[in-house]
């Protein structure tokens, strides 16, 4: 019988050969994938982390957007996906879920009455967005009213939170500084430990939008300003600092106390500074100044005294809705008196203010029981022309606060106005004109205007008659142009009052806990 | 009857060297490409995680710097950062009602400081009295700070050693920048 040769040992090495090699193969692929996953996982982690600060922008600028609206159209800001936030606390003694008059609630916001809705806006995934991998992405905006500022105009708290859907499984990835600074939450809502169906990565910022004000500058034309004597100079002071003015009023001769912050700007390409002193900066949108050679700059920085990056919203003057008017008075055509209140404005609705000869319009105050004057306000809406010739003036009684809103052409010449209180009780309005028609607005320097022109519709003339005409305040019209020799000084505290022109974020926080 | 040998089944000597030679030409191949595999998977990897360490760093820096009050550099290269004291306490999640003084908003009373820096090849965070290291084996960490404050930018690079060969320092390892708008700075301005 012939036997088969013995060959069992030799087949066996093969095996195990075989064996060995796909062993080591396979950690090394092994190893390999898991690195590369790792690092893959931290890249797409991190790239989440990036997408949900964006969404968390985008919601801050979605807020940004309803807050500027309140400026331009109240009644429809904060509509659409915002809700108002839950009044203020109260036990419903009766069950009938509304608080009556008689049941107890808690002012959360010390307001001094029962609010039934709350200060905040609420948002629900506002900007529901498809990012890399398939991943979503939205943010969640709420916004309250924190604080006015001194003038009573509400700041803006706005909170968003920007949500990114997480690619791979609920996997930790990366070191513990990634972990630390990331805060993903894989499986639960890290905050509110909700149950949550893919990983998120949430970043939470928030911004504090303030009020910006019409006159921040001394002049501010849409299209371009043009000065045209060397002999004209602008500068500024603070009617509310006594190192800057004279017990309030501007400090003539006084060169430490008079400012370089007279800026003139435009949203157009063109100043003609006209080598008139300009005590401040002067900027254009993209354009150009000429005969800038006497432009100084802010006080020690005349390296940036013209700028081209300049730009401002100009908010359209419209004129004031939903108040009542005195009827009393239709039209002044000759002298009279208008009766300003310490409570709310008294608004008068005119069809024209003409005054000639030595006429004078009266703004009378409000005295108190010692004879004093006090805070009075009132407000005109002159439909048709204004105009003041011969020795006409408008004189306003200290205390009084006055609004006009013109919506026909202006020349102030004559005796203008006799305005004893600061730049600031003083504000005129240029409604904006029908589209294709321009309105005019000249402001003689011989009757002393001491107040703030707000016309970005109009174009607006500052003449002069001699070297010591002043005119003291801000303007802002479409254009704006001097003639004749003299002065503009522009009152700082301008830039804290007055018609709010915009928001502008003032304050930024993103959270890392 | 024949009987088995045993012996027809071995190899002959030359057969037995021929096959240790080719073994080991192939064992050494294997090692060498084995070796020459875990080197380039370890310069992969620690160029993966160093990459990884740069843009930790770098989401830190601007983080802090879009939210800083203000921005000063340091003798040793770094810069120390001041933030809004925004929580209401140490561990806490819920932020301070900010406040408006003297025209500013403000959150509580004194910013907190937050300082980048660098000592041997690690890049340092200190926050609250804690030094955490973002980083390891970097060979650059600089910041460029705008002549022009006003534009509130600030430029931030990191750069690492790289492991790609023996002879360290024979290549220059990736760069990472950053410009970041100081936004708190500018806006509180």
């Amino acid at each position: 019988m012939k036997k088969k040769p013995f060959v069992r040992g030799e087949k066996g090495g093969a095996l195990v050969m075989a064996l060995a090699f796909g062993l080591v193969l396979a950690s090394a692929g092994a190893a390999c994938f898991f690195v590369v996953g790792r690092q893959y996982r931290v890249v797409h982690q991190a790239a989440c982390w990036q997408v949900s600060l964006l969404a968390a922008e985008a919601g801050v600028d979605f807020a940004m957007n309803e807050v500027r609206k309140t400026l331009y159209d109240p009644s429809g800001a904060f509509t659409g996906s915002w809700t108002r936030g839950a009044g203020e606390p109260f036990v419903d003694t009766n069950g009938n879920g509304s608080r009556d008059a008689n049941e107890a609630y808690t002012d959360t916001n010390a307001n001094g009455q029962y609010d039934a809705q709350g200060a905040s806006y609420l948002s629900s995934a506002p900007m529901d967005r498809t990012g890399e991998g398939g991943t979503r992405s939205y943010a969640l905006v709420t916004v309250d009213l924190p604080f006015e500022d001194a003038q009573g105009e509400p700041y803006y708290r706005i909170r968003s939170t920007g949500i990114t859907d997480v690619t791979g499984p609920p996997t930790v990835a990366g070191e513990k500084a990634d972990l630390v600074l990331r805060k993903l939450s894989l499986l639960r809502d890290r905050r509110t430990g909700t149950l949550l169906s893919r990983p998120q990565a949430r970043r939470y910022v928030e911004a504090v939008a303030k009020p910006v004000y019409a006159f921040r500058l001394a002049m501010m034309a849409v299209e371009g300003i043009n000065l045209n004597n060397h002999n004209i100079v602008i500068d500024s002071w603070d009617s509310e600092d006594p190192a800057k003015s004279l017990n309030g009023a501007y400090p003539a001769g006084m060169a430490d106390r008079v400012q370089w912050n007279g800026d003139i700007a435009t949203n157009g390409e063109l100043i003609n500074a006209g080598s008139a002193h300009v005590y401040g900066t002067a900027g254009t949108n993209g354009g150009s100044v000429t005969n800038a050679d006497n432009v100084t700059g802010h006080r020690g920085d005349p390296d940036n005294k013209i700028y081209s990056n300049f730009y401002q919203d100009v908010i359209e003057v419209v004129r004031p809705v939903n108040i009542s008017y005195d009827l009393s008075v239709s039209s002044v055509g000759g002298s009279a008196v208008l009766q300003a209140s310490s409570a709310a404005p008294v608004n008068f609705l005119l069809d024209q203010l003409r005054l000639s000869g030595n006429q004078t319009l009266k703004l009378a105050g409000v005295k108190d029981a010692n004879g004093a004057y006090q805070e009075s306000y009132i407000q005109i809406v002159v439909r048709g022309d204004t105009s003041l010739t011969g020795n006409s003036q408008i004189i306003l009684d200290p205390g009084v606060r006055v609004r006009f809103f013109v919506e026909g052409n202006v020349d102030i010449a004559g005796n203008g106005f006799s305005n004893p209180n600061d730049c600031l009780y003083l504000q005129m309005y240029g409604v904006a004109p029908p589209a294709g028609t321009v309105r005019s607005m000249s402001i003689s320097g011989n009757g002393g205007f001491k107040g703030a022109v707000y016309a970005p519709g109009y174009d607006v003339t500052i003449v002069g008659g001699g070297n010591t005409d002043s005119v003291y305040g801000a303007f802002v019209g479409k254009t704006i142009r001097m003639t004749g020799v003299q002065s503009v000084h522009y009152d700082e505290a301008l830039g804290r009052g007055g018609l709010v022109a915009d928001y502008q974020i003032a304050s930024w926080y993103e959270e890392d806990r | 009857m024949k009987t088995r040998c045993l012996q027809t089944s071995g190899m002959t000597l030359t057969e037995t060297m021929v096959s240790c030679a080719v073994s080991v030409v192939v064992l050494g191949v294997l090692v060498f490409g084995l070796m020459s595999f875990q080197r380039s998977f370890l310069a992969s990897a620690h160029h993966a995680s160093s990459q990884a360490a740069q843009l930790r760093l770098l989401d830190y820096v601007a983080m802090d710097l879009r939210r800083s009050l203000s921005v000063t550099s340091r003798a040793d290269g770094g810069v120390d950062v001041d933030i809004p004291d925004y929580y209401q306490s140490a561990g806490s999640l819920i932020p301070r009602t900010p406040q408006l003084v003297n025209g500013k908003v403000t959150y509580g009373t004194v910013p907190q400081r937050v300082s980048y820096y660098r000592r041997g090849q690690s890049v340092y965070r200190m926050a609250g009295g804690v030094e955490t290291a973002l980083a390891t084996d970097v060979a650059g960490f600089d910041l460029t700070f705008p002549a022009d404050l006003n534009q509130a930018v600030l430029k931030v690079t990191v750069r690492f050693q790289p492991r790609y060969s023996l002879s360290a320092g024979s290549r220059d390892g990736t760069s990472l920048s950053t410009s970041v708008l100081l936004r708190g700075r500018k806006n509180a301005g």
